[in-house]
């Protein structure tokens, strides 16, 4: 049958998919600014669910992992992903580019490490 | 709990509150609400809308290019869905055009938007339009305009409603951190109002009044300022009437002129992206194939995206009308109905005077008594998108009995401009609209005042004429100039004397009075915003009209085509593409006889001289790249020479350049003086050394190729994105216009304006040829934001448009349970 590693990375997997979902539901659902704040931690939460097993690090890039692909996957659904990168160039450079992978992603990944940690305590 | 755990809460903490505590970059965090949640407004809304108190339905398809077609059983529900499909195609472009002329544009868009907004308030631009609102308001005569712009407004705002509840918000908001005020008529007032700020609004007195400052008056007839003989007239007096000679008053003393240097240099930055040349001719039925009028027209503006022009096709019980209107006002601006086409291009007269007074502790002088200026303040709202809030700037408006004071250091000057003036252009178009021959179209300019127009109409029975007409000031007490050549009248071109009274203005010269071409004997009539008239019919109209170079050329084009046969819709589409520049040969022409034939000079006039061989402005041609620069630079080098600076350069019309030339080259004593830093042969040499240097930091060793630094740059003001970076034929003077904004080693040569729109009608059917150089949607997620730039405008191609097209399956129904009035 399947090997202990198997079926966690399995779990893995399909609570980061739950992870993606869940953010941008947050994000669809919540007024602004709230629903980007929600968003990292309800997410965070529920990604370390299966990342208790790892080291911090892992869990933190786990978390991380998934905050950057759900902003990126609504970009990609809508398309504008091109767009979205050339105007935020021009409007605030590599800062306009860059603070929305470093916000989603390191957020949704601090909150993923701190609930780990939480709950191994 | 672990050390590593705090540290990661804090964190998270500070992480999380960087939306709330840097709320500028919310539009770039937030994918939903922010600048990425744009791409989901759609481009065809569907489905069926239910308006309360209105009265009757609209139907809109859209086609595959995004075009809406309204058909409607009633005007009110025509313009209601006109409105409404104008907000949700470019709501933000409306909201950013009513607030130039309204004097809140910096309400928007924050300081950049503070010094327009200044110049506005102080021109008293929307007192002008609210008295405008009042008349058409309150005349019976003028109702169905008012419930017209009365129900564009309310579909207007019932789209900013639905747009805000959906989530629908064009992306310009989202980064800003604005929603859209409501609509109201004055709203549309103020567009057609912006129309009148582009094209009819000018400095050039204070430029001119510097020059005789430091030249003396002579130079007005050296260089041949007002006159204008080496310019080509559109069309002959004819029989038309006569204007009268023109009586001046007592000499002015040219001593007593103050400065103007650094306003002229001011205002001349603030609408500095706005261009006024444009083409349009008409074809008189029997030199036409089709044995109808044909008409062209091609507005050279801003190239902006989106455009500033949107296409549209409204269908109602008293009208059937498409063509392309600015997005705010209603009605069709440029376009054609069943029975009539029509088109405009700028007519440079003068429509702004400036009057200097005698000053003493706070007070002017006026014809003997000392008046204390009337003071106005305006408290602007400035919005600040990075702290998300506004501040307030005071801005306080002193004002003679001529008009407003513009001041700048020591300098000030009273203003009088006729965009000042409630006017009634709406109206005009209104009945435009609605006009079933040239005399209704004719009859329908009575209402229109600024921004003049060369207006050229023709309809289905073969009648076609030319009007420039409009609000030309009628002034009184002129002074006298007293020149070398004998005395000259001041018509406006140089600033008047405020406290002698000189050159008040007492109304408009009456419409009737004013000469008009209805079916001459001509084959064609062109216009290129050179001077209309040529005969005494035009004297004294005004004086700034642009070179002679497109109206030759388009004339030439004319003239060959028809030695051939009939002239069709395939001449007047390889007339509006023709990218011949006589501009440049003819400055090339100057640079081959006056550079001296020494050194490496001598390999560059060669260059020159094959070119003038043959004078190609195509993308690939290795020579015109040379050509641009050296007659930019020597142009500029020689205004330079004659002002003191190279602000307001525009102003150097290359006629004024080939008089000073000229004479310069004859020994003209006078010519000489004027260049006293360098000879014209030294100006030569340094403009090519200037410009090899900026060809060698461009093309870095690399060959020369035209289209490789002549680039269109169509940009969006707020958001930046630039749709186009596609070569560009063709010179500032071309007909298919392309004039390089300037000339520098890192930027080459960004062409941002040119044919805002291309139309073409045939008046023997129901068909317009339009070229849009963007698309219709606002939205620069959407596919229709560049399609029409691509597809036809850039290739040469025209969208066809056909007005008496059926169409099945409507996309969007707006249906009244109102009654009708």
């Amino acid at each position: 049958m399947y090997s202990q590693g198997m079926v966690r990375v399995a779990r893995s997997i399909i609570i980061a998919v739950l992870g993606v979902a869940l953010y941008i539901a947050i994000v669809y659902l919540a007024p602004s600014p709230l629903n980007i704040m929600a968003a990292p931690v309800a997410t965070g939460i529920l990604v370390s669910r299966s990342s208790r097993h790892m080291g911090s690090l892992k869990a933190f890039l786990l978390g991380a992992a998934v905050g950057i692909s759900s902003y990126l996957a609504f970009l990609l659904y809508t398309g504008s992903l091109p767009i979205v990168l050339t105007i935020s160039m021009e409007l605030a450079g590599p800062l306009g580019v860059i603070s929305p992978i470093i916000y989603h992603g390191v957020a949704t990944g601090l909150v993923s490490l701190v609930a780990v940690e939480v709950a191994r305590s | 709990m672990s050390r590593a755990v705090v540290i990661s809460s804090i964190l998270v903490v500070i992480i999380l509150a960087v939306p709330v505590v840097f709320p500028a970059l919310l539009p770039f965090l937030d994918p939903i609400n922010g600048l990425p949640g744009a791409a989901l407004a759609p481009d065809k809304y569907e489905g069926t809308f239910t308006v309360r108190g209105l009265y009757g339905e609209a139907l809109v398809y859209y086609d595959e290019w995004l075009v809406p077609h309204i058909e409607a059983t009633s005007d009110e529900a025509g313009f209601y869905a006109v409105g409404w499909i104008s907000a949700s195609l470019r709501l933000f472009q409306m909201d950013l055009h009513r607030r130039v002329v309204l004097g809140n544009l910096s309400s928007l868009v924050g300081e950049a938007g503070l010094e327009s907004d200044r110049l506005s308030l102080l021109l008293g631009l929307p007192e002008a339009i609210e008295e405008t609102w009042s008349i058409i308001e309150s005349k019976p005569e003028f109702s169905r305009v008012a419930s017209a712009l009365e129900a564009y407004s309310r579909g207007v705002n019932d789209y900013i409603e639905y747009a805000k509840s959906n989530d629908l918000l064009p992306a310009e908001y989202r980064v800003l951190g604005l929603e859209p005020e409501p609509w109201i008529p004055i709203h549309s007032l103020s567009i057609a109002k912006l129309l009148s700020l582009m094209l009819a609004w000018d400095t050039d007195d204070l430029v001119l009044n510097e020059l005789v400052r430091r030249h003396g008056p002579d130079i007005i007839v050296n260089l041949d300022i007002v006159n204008r003989t080496r310019n080509l007239a559109h069309a002959p007096c004819g029989e038309a009437f006569k204007l009268g000679s023109i009586v001046g008053t007592d000499s002015v003393n040219i001593s007593l002129l103050p400065p103007s240097a650094l306003l002229a240099s001011k205002l001349s930055s603030i609408y500095s992206t706005w261009s006024d040349a444009s083409n349009n001719w008409v074809v008189a039925p029997w030199a036409s194939s089709s044995g109808k009028p044909l008409l062209a027209n091609d507005p050279h503006l801003a190239l902006t995206a989106p455009p500033i022009w949107l296409i549209l096709h409204i269908k109602t019980p008293n009208m059937n009308v498409a063509g392309v209107t600015v997005p705010g006002v209603p009605f069709i601006v440029i376009g054609r109905n069943l029975n009539v086409a029509w088109g405009f291009t700028n007519v440079g007269s003068d429509f702004v005077d400036f009057y200097y007074y005698e000053w003493s502790e706070g007070k002017y002088l006026y014809k003997g008594e000392w008046m204390k200026p009337e003071y106005r303040e305006y408290n602007v709202k400035v919005w600040d998108p990075m702290s998300r809030s506004y501040t307030v700037e005071k801005i306080v408006v002193r004002s003679t009995i001529h008009g407003p004071l513009l001041e700048e250091g020591t300098e000030s000057f009273a203003v009088k401009f006729t965009g000042s003036e409630p006017s009634l252009e709406v109206v005009f178009i209104y009945m435009l609209n609605r006009a079933d021959t040239v005399d209704d179209a004719l009859e329908s300019q009575r209402y229109f005042i600024a921004p003049i127009q060369n207006f050229i109409v023709a309809d289905s029975k073969g009648n076609f004429a030319y009007s420039p007409n409009g609000g030309y000031p009628a002034r009184t007490n002129l002074p006298l100039i007293d020149t070398g050549y004998g005395k000259i009248v001041n018509t406006g071109f140089l600033p008047f004397n405020g406290s002698r009274g000189e050159g008040e203005w007492t109304g408009f010269i009456p419409l009737d009075e004013l000469p008009v071409l209805y079916n001459p004997d001509l084959p064609y009539v062109a216009t290129a915003n050179s001077k209309p008239w040529n005969g005494s019919c035009g004297a004294g109209l005004g004086w700034n009209y642009a070179d002679r170079f497109r109206t030759l050329r388009i004339y030439d084009l004319l003239d060959s085509f028809s030695r051939i046969g009939p002239l069709s819709i395939d001449h007047m589409s390889r007339i509006q593409l023709d990218t011949r520049d006589y501009s440049l040969e003819a400055l090339a022409s100057i640079l081959v006889e006056v550079t001296p034939r020494k050194g490496e000079a001598s390999l560059y006039v060669d260059m020159l001289n094959q070119w003038l061989q043959n004078p190609s402005t195509d993308i690939d041609d290795s020579v015109t790249p040379l050509v641009l620069a050296w007659t930019y630079y020597f142009h500029e080098l020689l205004w330079e020479e004659l002002y003191g600076s190279t602000d307001n350069r525009y102003f150097f019309k290359i006629e004024h350049l080939e008089a000073l030339v000229d004479n310069y080259l004859r020994g003209e004593s006078w010519a000489r003086r004027y260049l006293k830093n360098s000879s014209l042969e030294e100006l030569a040499l340094s403009s090519l050394e200037r410009a090899l240097s900026t060809l060698d930091s461009i093309f870095q060793g690399e060959d020369w190729r035209y289209g490789d630094i002549h680039v269109y740059r169509i940009v969006n003001p707020v958001l930046k994105v630039d749709i186009a970076g596609d070569p560009a034929a063709g010179g500032p003077y071309s007909v298919n216009v392309a004039p390089p904004s300037s000339i520098d080693p890192t930027m080459g040569a960004p062409v941002s304006v040119g044919p805002s729109v291309r139309l073409i009608s045939d008046l023997s059917t129901t068909m317009l040829h339009i070229a849009l150089p963007g698309g219709e949607s606002g939205n620069p997620f959407s596919k229709h934001y560049s399609d029409h730039y691509r597809s036809f405008w850039l290739t040469g191609e025209y969208y066809r448009l056909d007005l008496e097209e059926t169409h099945a399956g409507a996309n969007l129904v707006f249906s009244g349970d109102g009654q009708g009035g």
